[in-house]
């Protein structure tokens, strides 16, 4: 198995650990009793969760009345914080599917967190639109199946979802997307749960023993784990393209200015990338001080996540200007009015401020990332996710309610602000993804066990080094450059 | 797998072989007469000379641009399995100064012919006043200074990069891969600027009322996969004829791959594309796909299946993928299929602009009329437009193919097949798709 690997790369797993050391210290925030801090954060975390629902209750009871939402203005926060959530679950997919398709090793790191991460993520999505139904108790009507809701003949009479409509195409993204996800997360977690099981005693054990299958690690089983994470990651693959593209269709089949515009699904889906990536690292870096996983998820993660970063903000720069000059070739007056009296041109319309929190969050101050000091550096990197997260918030925002305020009538332009009530339940999905990930990191192991043995001999520290000293031994003995003994080495059976 | 094998990757040269030699010479010569024969039949019709030129030097520029992308890129991303493969993008990178010098003088020669805004009183012709609204964008001199400024560019770089690449070779130390990885940045940040802003200039501007922010990455997308099939065919080609044989199938299946995979990406920014504009049904834009749509009808659906079912019903397996000759078929296909997606991107404008300012009284109108399909247009454009391809555009696909061969291969014979001091070379040569 472990190929050679150039002593140039930096390791991925540091600390000289063994086997035994991988699965003692990744098991362990799972195997010990809940700490102080961690109770404190999930007191708090539920609290605001249960406030957001409270806030989601009181719509529905109340009705959309509730929000501020208006006739020039349909869709605000509700929406903004359903497209926000749903790219924040977009490093998930990326790092499991893509970057195992690219050989990406240091994915092994983070893509068990950033996994479950895209799970709660989408949880906290599909409310949104749910919620923005009015009519929650309707909610089966956007699914095609044969009904009788206009008429007695089953089949002619009955009522049929519109599926010329993005929206619905974004129910079956979305569905599929969050399928895909949860499944390919939870095969993975088998093996390791199954650790989980044969280290614990008691009541743990046996809820343990339920979960993971009757996993043995036979080798027919990880046959099968193979060939089945292999199929989930090959459907994975276009689920990273298609879910967000389906979503910025939403915007981009229509005609408004803003919001038609052909770069959008590719642009949506690096920005998904680039937001989730932020959101993996906000986590991750108080994560792997909280539970001292340093060793697994260390600075060469950091530093490779923020070239992801560095790359996906420059791609959303590159199509931020692309509209802007788009805008202006198109010689069309509702597009240049769009792009730059509603959006860039400061003080010529209500909401330029919004696109320049957009601007300076992701696209100018990520530029710091193409220095090496910066992407290893803790603070910087921390500083920036926060700044990402906000960023592309006001991007989604930028999108939908500027877009939107200023249509084609200058009559019915308008403007837009949050009640409490949309900004309690925005606030409340942050409470319940916050809930629901650190239920996971008490319940599972937050690193994939399984997946960082699998690289421990091509990556470990000691292995490398090791390497580095037999390349310079055969360099000295002269038996040609870095590459003497390329094909000498007898690895079969390792 | 690649065990056991007695010797290592050492420096290997390769000898312009006669008979490749010989095959992109009579490549240029055959191209040469039907493309003269076609300049002689369509003395009348300059626009479809300069446009012919325009896309075939465009096509092959693009296609060692793409190629010095790829190497560059897999640089950034630390790729180890691809270093036994780089010298032949990067020898494709080599014919990038000829191909942009011909495509520079075909700007210069041919721009009031190709370039409905560049031909003598465009704007006082022009009925919308788009062309007007759009100076100095739409004007001779921002277009040749910043033509001159990418070409330039696009020239330093790449050779920058390829120069620091071979200089390698002789020097044991790690400092030339350290500045390899310092000129891929400078070359991809470029790049990832220039490929749009530029395709914008010559391609999109041809017609000159239409606009789309997708048609930058698409257009990448596009000659990206053209540059990778011929990465494959050449060294599939080589690898047949003896040389690197540390190249395995599981290379093959790894380029492979990556023609499969961003033939799936054309498609996917392809539909985007074509979708958006068809469902939003706004006039100005979707003029642009009614004219391909039922001038080139052929064509246009030529260029859907040839790039996207053949790389994805024939690749999809990993078999497929590790099949020399299947996937040098599959090559051969999208560098025919990306030729059309490129020829439907310059040729339906520039035939319609020559119409347009030659068609005497009432022209005026023809642009607007024959975009729509209505008026006294109709009729004629069907005759006008449907021409096709004939001598005039195969001659010249040969002859470019022929000098750009003729320049990679010279580029090859210069330098070692192998990167010999490349601190990744190992892992290339122990490459196996299933390690971890």
């Amino acid at each position: 198995m472990s190929a050679y690997t150039s002593p140039v790369r930096e390791p991925l797993v540091t600390g000289s650990k063994t086997y035994t050391d991988i699965s003692n210290d990744i098991c362990k925030p799972v195997e010990d009793r809940p700490s102080l801090m961690f109770m404190i954060a999930l007191i708090i975390s539920a609290s605001v969760a249960v406030m957001g629902v409270v806030c989601i209750l009181y719509t529905i009871w109340m009705g959309i009345g509730t929000w501020n939402l208006h006739r020039t203005i349909g869709w605000g926060w509700d929406i903004t914080n359903f497209v926000w959530w749903i790219g924040i679950g977009h490093a998930g997919t990326l790092i499991s599917a893509i970057l195992l398709l690219f050989r990406q090793k240091w994915r092994t790191g983070v893509n068990r967190s950033a996994e479950a991460m895209t799970i709660f993520a989408v949880m906290c999505a599909g409310l949104f639109p749910l919620i923005h139904m009015g009519r929650i108790w309707d909610a089966m009507f956007i699914f095609p199946y044969p009904n009788s809701r206009a008429g007695d003949d089953l089949l002619v009479n009955s009522l049929w979802p519109n599926f010329t409509s993005p929206l619905l195409w974004d129910v079956f993204a979305i569905s599929t997307y969050f399928t895909i996800s949860i499944l390919f997360w939870y095969t993975g977690l088998v093996p390791d749960l199954a650790l989980i099981r044969d280290r614990a005693t008691g009541w743990r054990r046996k809820i343990y023993k339920v979960v993971s299958f009757g996993w043995t690690g036979t080798a027919r089983q990880w046959q099968r784990f193979e060939s089945l994470s292999l199929i989930l990651a090959g459907l994975s693959t276009p689920l990273v393209l298609s879910v967000h593209s389906i979503v910025s269709f939403d915007f981009a089949t229509s005609v408004i200015p803003g919001w038609h515009t052909t770069i959008l699904p590719p642009y949506f889906v690096a920005g998904a990338v680039f937001s989730g990536f932020a959101m993996v690292l906000t986590l991750m870096l108080i994560a792997r001080s909280v539970l001292g996983l340093k060793d697994y998820i260390t600075m060469a993660h950091i530093e490779s996540m923020n070239k992801v970063i560095l790359l996906t903000g420059s791609i959303v720069g590159i199509a931020y200007t692309t509209e802007l000059f788009m805008a202006w070739y198109s010689g069309n007056l509702y597009e240049v009015h769009q792009f730059f009296e509603s959006r860039a041109a400061f003080g010529s319309g209500p909401y330029n401020w919004a696109y320049w929190m957009m601007m300076g969050c992701n696209v100018i101050s990520p530029q710091i990332f193409w220095f090496k000091w910066a992407r290893r550096n803790i603070a910087i990197t921390f500083i920036m996710s926060i700044f990402i997260n906000i960023g592309m918030w006001f991007e989604r925002f930028v999108i939908i309610v500027i877009s939107l305020s200023r249509d084609f009538m200058p009559a019915s332009w308008a403007t837009y602000s949050p009640t409490w009530v949309e900004i309690g339940i925005f606030v409340g999905t942050m409470g319940i993804f916050m809930t629901l990930f650190l239920i996971f990191i008490k319940v599972a192991p937050v690193v994939a066990i399984a997946e960082v043995k699998s690289i421990l001999k091509s990556q470990g520290d000691q292995y490398l080094a090791a390497q580095a000293e037999e390349d310079k031994r055969e360099r000295e003995l002269g038996t040609g450059g870095s590459l003497s003994g390329a094909f000498h080495r007898d690895k079969d059976g390792i | 797998m690649s065990h056991h094998h007695s010797v290592r990757p050492a420096l290997e040269t390769y000898d312009f072989s006669p008979g490749v030699k010989k095959l992109s010479l009579v490549l240029m010569v055959v191209g040469a007469i039907l493309f003269a024969l076609g300049v002689f039949t369509n003395l009348d019709f300059p626009a479809r000379i300069w446009t012919t030129l325009l896309h075939n030097s465009y096509y092959f520029l693009a296609i060692g641009m793409t190629a010095m992308f790829y190497v560059t890129a897999q640089t950034i991303g630390y790729s180890g399995w691809v270093v036994l493969v780089s010298r032949i993008p990067e020898a494709m990178g080599g014919s990038i100064p000829v191909m942009a010098v011909i495509f520079g003088l075909t700007l210069i020669f041919g721009v009031e012919h190709i370039y409905e805004w560049a031909k003598p009183g465009a704007i006082e012709h022009d009925l919308t006043g788009l062309i007007g609204k759009k100076q100095p964008f739409l004007s001779k001199g921002f277009f040749f200074v910043a033509s001159a400024i990418y070409l330039v560019l696009w020239v330093v770089l790449t050779q920058w990069v390829r120069k620091n690449s071979y200089d390698h070779d002789n020097d044991e130390g790690l400092s030339r891969y350290f500045t390899a990885k310092k000129l891929s940045m400078l070359f991809l940040f470029v790049w990832a600027i220039t490929s749009s802003t530029a395709i914008w200039h010559w391609f999109m501007s041809i017609d000159p009322h239409w606009f789309s922010t997708l048609y930058g990455w698409y257009t990448f997308c596009s000659a990206f996969v053209a540059g990778l099939a011929m990465t494959c065919l050449i060294v599939i080609h080589l690898r047949s004829n003896g040389y690197l044989k540390y190249i395995t199938d599981e290379h093959i299946h790894d380029l492979g791959k990556w023609m499969f995979a961003f033939s799936v990406a054309w498609t996917y920014l392809w539909f985007s594309q074509f979708m958006l504009i068809w469902y939003a049904n706004i006039p100005e834009e979707t003029g642009y796909f009614y004219d391909r749509f039922n001038n080139y009808q052929v064509l246009f659906f030529a260029n859907f299946v040839i790039n996207f079912l053949f790389p994805f019903l024939l690749l999809m397996t990993a078999r497929a993928k590790r099949n020399f000759r299947l996937v040098s078929f599959v090559a051969v296909m999208v560098l025919i299929g990306h030729w059309i997606d490129y020829y439907l991107l310059a040729f339906p404008g520039a035939i319609k602009n020559s119409h347009y300012m030659t068609s005497g009284a009432g022209g005026d109108h023809h642009s607007m009329l024959t975009m729509a399909g209505g008026g006294h247009g109709a009729g004629e454009a069907v005759q006008i437009f449907n021409f096709g391809i004939g001598f005039l555009e195969i001659g010249a696909a040969i002859m470019f193919l022929g000098l750009f061969l003729f320049l990679t291969f010279s580029a090859l014979a210069k330098h070692s097949l192998v990167p010999v001091n490349h601190p990744f070379l190992r892992e290339s040569a122990d490459h196996s798709t299933h390690s971890l």
